[in-house]
């Protein structure tokens, strides 16, 4: 479960820590998978973390799209409308920034 | 991650303690990384966040210093946006001189100057590590370690 979800050393530690210490507090051993799926963020993979494990948080894409934080967030939310989204969407590809 | 939990689940370290596993991708990386620094390039290296690009500039650094072809030396300040180049000269002259009491010159010209000489009388090929360098002067910089 874990390595379908997770790409880096920095997360498998993160989470595998995180599991052991819940697990714990219920006295669970071994660890269950529903433990797992518990303490992993739901949106692990979402547009937002995706984005911001490239290094691209709200503000550096507000910069280089040269669009309003706000929008951004919107954006990011999935709030925009389906044209504005697209073409942020297609402003990133464009910076060769992969979605 | 506590003592209690680590005994509890028989572990003897914390996982970021585990240890460095490494990949004949990795090793190759290095690999390559060493002999670009070797010739003198300006490398930048890259990748997602939490991918062990950190870990594997100290490990660049330790090879290096025991190889005792090159110095290496690294920028400390953790305010990247505040970075400038006389920043990083700072750096270099912390991790060159060899005088205890050495005063940096202020004057640009004679400060630049001065680390010419320190790096001439060090006699060796140095190479200057910055990591999270993609925040350096309000993200100017293109590369991220």
């Amino acid at each position: 479960m874990l390595s379908e979800k997770l790409s880096t050393p920095l997360q498998f530690e993160y989470y595998l820590t995180r599991a052991l210490e819940e697990a714990y507090k219920v006295g669970q051993k071994p660890v269950e998978a529903d433990m797992i799926e518990n303490v992993l963020a739901k949106d692990i993979n979402g547009l937002e973390p995706r984005l911001t494990r490239q290094g691209y948080n709200a503000k550096v894409l507000a910069e280089l799209l040269n669009a309003k934080p706000r929008e951004i967030k919107s954006f990011l939310s999935g709030q925009l409308s389906s044209g504005r989204t697209q073409e942020l969407q297609s402003a990133l590809l464009a910076a060769g920034i992969p979605l | 991650m506590l003592s209690d939990v680590r005994n509890y689940y028989g572990l003897a370290r914390d996982f970021g303690q585990a240890g460095y596993f490494e990949t004949e991708h990795s090793e190759q990386i290095v690999s390559e990384l060493k002999l670009e620094i070797k010739a003198g390039k300006l490398v930048a290296l890259s990748g997602i966040v939490g991918c062990g690009k950190t870990t594997m500039l100290r490990r660049i650094q330790e090879a290096l210093s025991q190889d005792r072809e090159i110095l290496a030396s690294k920028s400390l300040s953790l305010e990247k946006s505040q970075i400038s180049l006389a920043t990083l000269i700072m750096a270099l002259f912390y991790d060159l001189a060899t005088e205890k009491d050495f005063k940096i010159p202020t004057q640009p010209e004679r400060r630049e100057r001065a680390l010419r000489d320190l790096i001439k009388k060090r006699q060796k090929p140095i190479a200057l590590f910055i990591d999270d360098a993609h925040d350096l002067h309000g993200g100017c910089a293109q590369d991220e370690d």
